[in-house]
């Protein structure tokens, strides 16, 4: 169970992370002494999240250099084929505007900037694949979902866009879920060990 | 739990798509009569066996396609696969 210590997901990569996760989830190092093999969870909804929608053939899509399904860096930014014609651009706001500016301009394409609008966590460890499982239907297993795989699922119930790096997930969902998500994951985090990353 | 194949994300928990229903054709607004219009809102065939079906992949790649599906076995057959996330099988 997660217990109701009041403890926020301090402070995130972006410069000033002016808004944050109002979820009290409390840490724990059951099972392993330092919590070091367990689940690390932190809060980045404050990195800017840019999605672009446009022809999978176009020119802005071949700038991308990532298929459906997969996710690459640039830089400080992640540039994740979300769906076959949609693509995310995250990372901190200078970061991705540098990003955006880079993008050919021929041909139709949308940007809506979902910042706002989306949860995102980051979960990492040994364990983070191990606690995903529990409530993800998905096959972690890295040959189905390698390091720089990017899907979207049912996590805990809610409809999430995950990106795998390694042991690391970034998962996000709309802000409205963010709260239940974030404490779900604790809660899935608890046998593990749950540190609070910054 | 019914498993899916999704042509864009492979086989996914029905519990991640939304079923649609029946997939009929369309017919043209210009020349339909009343009774064909009622017939393609209303009536479903509802068969003991395969049947075309639209599904939207909500959790997924949230794209609507048709598979064909046996109402009585749950099996799929001739899924419309383009390639799944890696581009490579089906
Ligand atoms: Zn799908």
């Amino acid at each position: 169970m997660v217990k109701t210590t009041d403890l926020d997901l301090t402070s995130s990569t972006a410069a000033s992370p002016s808004f944050r996760s109002s979820a009290v989830v409390t840490p724990t190092t059951a099972g392993f002494a330092d919590g070091s093999d367990g689940v690390t969870m932190s809060d980045r909804a404050d990195l800017t999240k840019l999605t672009m929608r446009c022809d999978p053939a176009s020119a802005a899509a071949s700038w991308m250099a990532v298929s459906f399904g997969s996710a690459r860096s640039d830089g400080d930014v992640l540039i994740v084929g979300m769906r076959p014609d949609e693509f995310w651009l995250i990372g901190p706001a200078d970061g991705v505007e540098r990003a955006r500016a880079d993008v050919p301009t021929s041909g139709l394409r949308s940007e809506v900037d979902l910042t706002h609008g989306r949860a995102l966590v980051q979960v990492s460890g040994p364990r983070a694949t191990k606690m995903l499982e529990k409530v993800c239907g998905l096959d972690w297993s890295e040959n189905m979902t390698p390091p720089g795989s990017a899907v979207s699922a049912s996590v805990a119930k809610v409809s999430c866009d995950i990106v795998r790096a390694g042991d690391s997930y970034l998962i996000s969902c709309d802000r409205s879920f963010g709260q239940y998500l974030i404490e779900s994951l604790a809660d899935a985090a608890q046998e593990f060990g749950l540190t609070l990353g910054d | 739990m019914l498993i899916v194949p999704c042509p864009h994300c492979g086989p996914r928990n029905s519990s991640d798509l939304r079923y649609v229903g029946e997939s009929h054709s369309r017919p043209d607004p210009n020349s339909a009569t009343p009774e064909q219009w009622r017939d393609y809102l209303y009536m479903e065939e509802n068969p003991a066996g395969w049947l075309i079906e639209t599904w939207y992949c909500r959790s997924g790649c949230r794209r609507y396609f048709k598979l064909e599906r046996h109402t009585g076995s749950n099996e799929f057959r001739n899924p419309p696969i383009p390639g799944n996330k890696k581009g490579t099988k089906a």
